[in-house]
């Protein structure tokens, strides 16, 4: 999953969306480093540290994490690296100064991920890391999504989608996140499964490497106006689904390409069942959150506990929206009150 | 039975002198390579360490600066993995000072299994492996405005070093083992083609003798130089000792020859007679034939041996031998036995008559005239002849038989020949006795001095007397002269025979000249062999000291013959007696062949008239004519003349009107013993003086 800086933009807007409670509970971890509960001199202490709380993702995460730890009596620590490799150290340092029972961490990357661990080891904390990896496996339990299986139900949406309108025979374009990475690598695999059992092609892919606007949008209008029988666009990323539309619109093929994403906005709830989007694979945060929390909890308890666990994609689509209403506002959008 | 050391072929010697020669050296030679690879190795792997260093430092420092420990580390992994080395370690001060410590320090380390193992800061035994380490090195990481971030350490192993210095000691080994294999096999076929091989054709050359042990064959020659110097050595002392053994027959032959035959004559000597005389024995008495054996013995030889020297007497024993040869068959055997003694013998005799016929030839021939420089000599010789089976059965007796029968022959007169018969050998035993006899003769003093005067007829005085020798025999009684004189001068036995008498008669006439008497001049006979000896003299002069005697009252009588055979060496003598006042006549004058110059030179003082000059005067032209010549020379040289075997008064009267007035015989006595003489002395004193 992307974390990049640049979606800072878009989090501000879903903030605004999501209402004031949010807000309350966001801004304070935008403006410090350290949210520490009322009742942190007495509960057994967790340590969070995320590589940036302006990344929506990760805020909804650290939301998971919080409650979860309330619910089961510890006081937690979450610390946003800001994205800042010394910055995430001096963060597990103090972590281990405070001799904190547990970590989370969500690493700037999956390499250092591995110091962290290492660092966290020679205290004796135990660690889970909770998406993102580690090139490590000094971890206690490592949380993430299903990424394969989400992307092979989205595109099974899709598939359905152009067999509704007879457009079995058009192709599919995919603008991929980087696929050097494990995450887009399952993505892709799992859709292409996809495509491959409806009988439809996949036309062509560009790799993003910026995540801006611009490049979404020129890696758009490249595939619909290269490939004359395009029928759908896929975006393994959320946030630039707008450059898709802009796109498609700009070249005058509204309502002939269809479009579906990875992961979600707020605003989804609405472009979905408007059919602006046939639909998006929605990862669970907030749920890998409390799954995170549950797992050190455990070991804290000395019970085993599941190295790697992978919690399921959410695939999202005009016709499953509102069923999934209430899961999608609480662990894909983190729309719940946090204690 | 000697046992020769056990000793080790030259194989095996060249092996044990070659094979740690060369295996030294190689060994050497790859432990010098060892040392170098191993300094060049060290080097390389500094040099190398210094390049990663510089690597990683390039690497490690923005990872460093960024804070991407893992990353870095996975540099360090990949550096300890990819290059086995012992370790590599990272002290990171800005980590270090995040964490509240010196430095952030990682690394990985290389265990003795081979197996990565991550660097902890807290494990000893960490340090310790660090510390085990080869090498060792550190680069100090900076970051862009130049502060000491961090340092990296590099630990070299020295397990690459040691796999390839193993590798280089078995790549060693195995080449020397090559090199040493290689070097002694090709050494040893060499020694083998070049040395070995001739060296063992030269020992089976060698090996290869004959029945005295000497090559039959020359040695190759070939090889190296100093293999072919040996052959060459070797086959010159081959020639050599077939040279010296061909020079050994040779002279095997000459002495073989020698040892059988005469060296004058060329003859059968006696030892060859003997061998071939016993054959010829055992081959008659096989085949029943007779064998004779003459023996053959020159008649007076001695005289002309004695009077005309040796080399006129072997020039005669030639002759002879040439006559006695042409009387002979091919097949009988000629040998000559010792002086003037001849030896034939004549096989498959059938008849007497056979060996008579020869002995009638051989004394025919031998009795013809001689011819030596220009003088005829007559000479004959008397035979004696044994036969067999008829004489005896062996080599030995039928020779002692044909001597005995050749003496025989002799006593009748020589110029004869007479079979041997049994009253013979009895002779000759006799002979054999009377020697043995003899000399026990001279050690129990039977033998004694008579007297005989020797007289001036003019006047009727006694001059002196000779000394005779005479054999008082215990059992036998008085043996006259001739019968052991002979005998004496043929075994020499006549030197100390000599002595004794005149020892005797000197002592005898010292006595007489104590006693008031004059026995006058005492002459004794002496044989020339004393004058052949210097120190004679000496014992001359101290037989007269011993004796009481004076030199004065001596004369020395030595037959002309005698003093003829070598009378240069006399000379010497004779001068030296002469100068001590003794007198000295020459004696059977008349008889010899004496040079008139010798004569001139020898200081004799007197000669002395053989009897046989004397015997038939005053009748026999022919001797009245020698004594009158011989008063003559006498008278003409100023010498004294004496004449011996006077025995009637007309021979007294004779030699008294011719001038020679001592005279000596039995007319005026025979030779008496020394108590009668003393009487003839007193009774002949008055006889004198009453004439």
């Amino acid at each position: 999953m992307p974390k990049d800086l640049s979606a800072t933009f878009v989090m501000l807007k879903q903030l605004m969306l999501t209402g004031l409670l949010s807000c309350m509970l966001a801004l304070p971890a935008l403006a410090t480093e350290r949210m520490t509960t009322a009742e942190n001199t007495v509960q057994p202490r967790l340590v969070y540290i995320t590589s940036d709380t302006r990344i929506p993702f990760w805020d909804i995460m650290a939301r998971g994490i919080r409650r979860q730890a309330h619910e089961l009596g510890y006081g937690i620590d979450i610390y946003s690296a800001h994205n800042d490799a010394r910055r995430e150290l001096e963060l597990i340092a103090d972590a281990i100064k405070q001799k904190a029972e547990g970590l989370i961490i969500s690493p700037t990357n999956s390499s250092a991920a591995a110091t962290l661990i290492k660092l966290a080891d020679r205290a004796g904390i135990p660690v889970v890391i909770a998406d993102i990896g580690a090139d490590s496996d000094g971890y206690i339990s490592y949380i993430s999504s299903d990424n394969y299986t989400g992307a092979y139900r989205i595109g099974q949406v899709l598939t359905h989608a152009l067999e509704v309108r007879g457009w079995q025979q058009g192709r599919v374009g995919i603008i991929a996140i980087p696929q050097k990475r494990l995450n887009g690598q399952a993505r892709t695999a799992g859709f292409m499964k996809a495509l491959d059992e409806a009988g439809i092609h996949n036309a062509a892919m560009r790799q993003q490497v910026d995540f801006s606007h611009d490049e979404t949008y020129r890696f758009s209008r490249e595939l619909i106006e290269s490939i004359p029988d395009l029928r759908a666009l896929w975006l393994q990323g959320s946030d630039r689904y707008q450059a898709a539309l802009d796109a498609i619109a700009d070249t005058g093929r509204r309502g002939e390409i269809l479009l579906v994403t990875f992961d979600a906005e707020p605003e989804f709830l609405q472009l979905i069942p408007s059919g602006v989007l046939v639909g998006a694979a929605m990862q669970q945060p907030f749920l890998m959150g409390e799954q995170a929390v549950k797992n050190l909890h455990q070991h804290l308890q000395g019970l085993t506990v599941e190295h790697e666990q992978k919690l399921p994609v959410l695939a999202i689509s005009a016709d499953n929206l509102d069923d999934n209403l209430k899961t999608i506002r609480r662990n894909v959008l983190g729309q719940e009150a946090t204690p | 039975m000697h046992h020769q050391p056990v000793t080790p072929s030259i194989f095996i010697l060249l092996l044990c002198i070659i094979l740690p020669t060369v295996f030294i050296t190689v060994a050497s030679s790859a432990a010098v390579d060892y040392f170098i690879a191993k300094q060049r190795m060290s080097e390389e792997m500094q040099e190398r360490t210094t390049r990663k260093l510089d690597t990683l430092q390039q690497n490690i420092t923005g990872l460093m600066e960024a804070f991407a420990v893992n990353e870095y580390e996975k540099i360090l992994i990949n550096e300890v993995s990819l290059n086995a080395n012992c370790a590599v370690l990272v002290k990171d001060f800005k980590l270090g000072s995040i964490l509240g410590e010196a430095a952030y320090i990682s690394g990985q380390l290389r265990s003795e299994a081979n197996r990565l193992v991550t660097f902890e800061p807290d494990n000893p035994n960490h340090w310790k492996h660090l510390d085990n380490c080869y090498y060792s090195d550190s680069r100090d990481v900076l970051n862009a405005s130049g502060e000491l971030i961090g340092q990296i350490h590099l630990y070299a192993s020295s397990a690459e070093i040691d796999a390839k210095l193993n590798a280089i000691i078995r790549e060693s080994l195995i080449n020397t083992l090559i090199i040493c294999t290689l070097i002694v096999l090709i050494l040893l076929m060499m020694t083998r083609r070049f040395i070995l091989t001739p060296l063992n054709s030269i020992i089976t050359t060698i090996g290869n003798t004959d029945k005295s042990g000497i090559p039959t064959h020359m040695v190759p020659d070939r090889g190296p130089r100093e293999v072919r110097t040996l052959a060459h050595s070797i086959n010159t002392m081959i020639t050599s000792i077939r040279e010296s053994r061909l020079d050994l027959q040779a002279q095997k032959d000459a002495l073989d020859h020698m040892a059988h035959h005469d060296a004058l004559t060329g003859l059968a000597n006696r030892t060859l007679f003997n061998e071939r005389l016993t054959h010829a024995v055992v081959q008659a008495a096989r085949q029943r034939h007779k064998v004779a054996v003459l023996f053959v013995d020159l008649d007076h030889f001695k005289t002309i041996n004695d009077s005309l020297g040796h080399n006129t007497g072997d020039k005669v024993l030639n002759i002879i031998t040439n006559r006695l040869t042409r009387c002979l068959r091919a097949t009988d055997t000629l040998a000559r036995q010792s002086g003037d003694e001849f030896s034939i013998l004549l096989e498959g005799v059938d008849n007497v008559s056979q060996a008579t016929e020869v002995a009638q030839k051989v004394l025919h021939n031998i009795s013809r005239p001689l011819q030596i420089d220009q003088t005829e000599l007559y000479t004959s010789c008397s035979i004696g002849i044994s036969l067999f089976p008829d004489h005896g059965q062996t080599a030995n007796e039928l020779l002692m038989q044909a001597d005995a029968a050749m003496y025989q022959a002799k006593s009748e007169g020589r110029n004869t020949f007479q079979y041997f018969n049994t009253e013979l050998t009895q002779k000759a035993l006799d002979r054999l006795s009377l020697e043995a006899q003899l000399r026990s003769a001279l050690l129990n003093s039977e033998l004694i001095p008579f007297f005989q005067p020797q007289i001036d007829a003019a006047n009727g005085t006694i001059i002196g007397f000779e000394a005779l020798a005479r054999w008082q025999h215990p059992e036998q009684g008085m043996i006259p002269p001739a019968r052991f004189i002979p005998l004496a001068e043929a075994t020499g036995l006549i030197h100390q025979l000599d002595l004794e008498i005149i020892r005797q008669a000197m002592a005898q006439f010292a006595g007489w000249y104590r006693q008031g008497l004059n026995p006058g001049i005492l002459s004794v006979n002496l044989t020339v062999r004393h004058f052949q000896q210097l120190e004679f003299v000496d014992t001359l002069l101290e037989l007269i000291k011993e004796t009481g005697f004076r030199t004065e009252w001596l004369e020395i009588e030595v037959t002309e013959s005698q003093l003829m055979t070598k009378p240069e060496a006399a000379i010497q003598v004779l001068q030296q007696i002469h100068q001590t006042g003794i007198r000295i006549a020459l004696d059977d004058f008349g008889t010899g062949y004496s040079s008139l110059s010798y004569l001139k030179r020898l200081p004799v003082t007197k000669l002395k008239i053989d009897q046989s000059f004397v015997r038939d005067l005053p009748h026999d032209e022919e001797d009245i004519s020698i004594t009158c010549a011989v008063i003559a020379l006498a008278k003409s040289l100023g010498l004294e003349i004496i004449a011996e075997g006077a025995e009637t008064r007309e021979q007294v009267e004779f030699l008294l009107d011719q001038g020679c007035h001592q005279i000596q015989g039995y007319f005026y006595s025979r030779p008496l013993p020394a108590g009668e003489i003393e009487r003839f002395m007193l009774d002949y004193e008055g006889i004198a003086q009453g004439a």
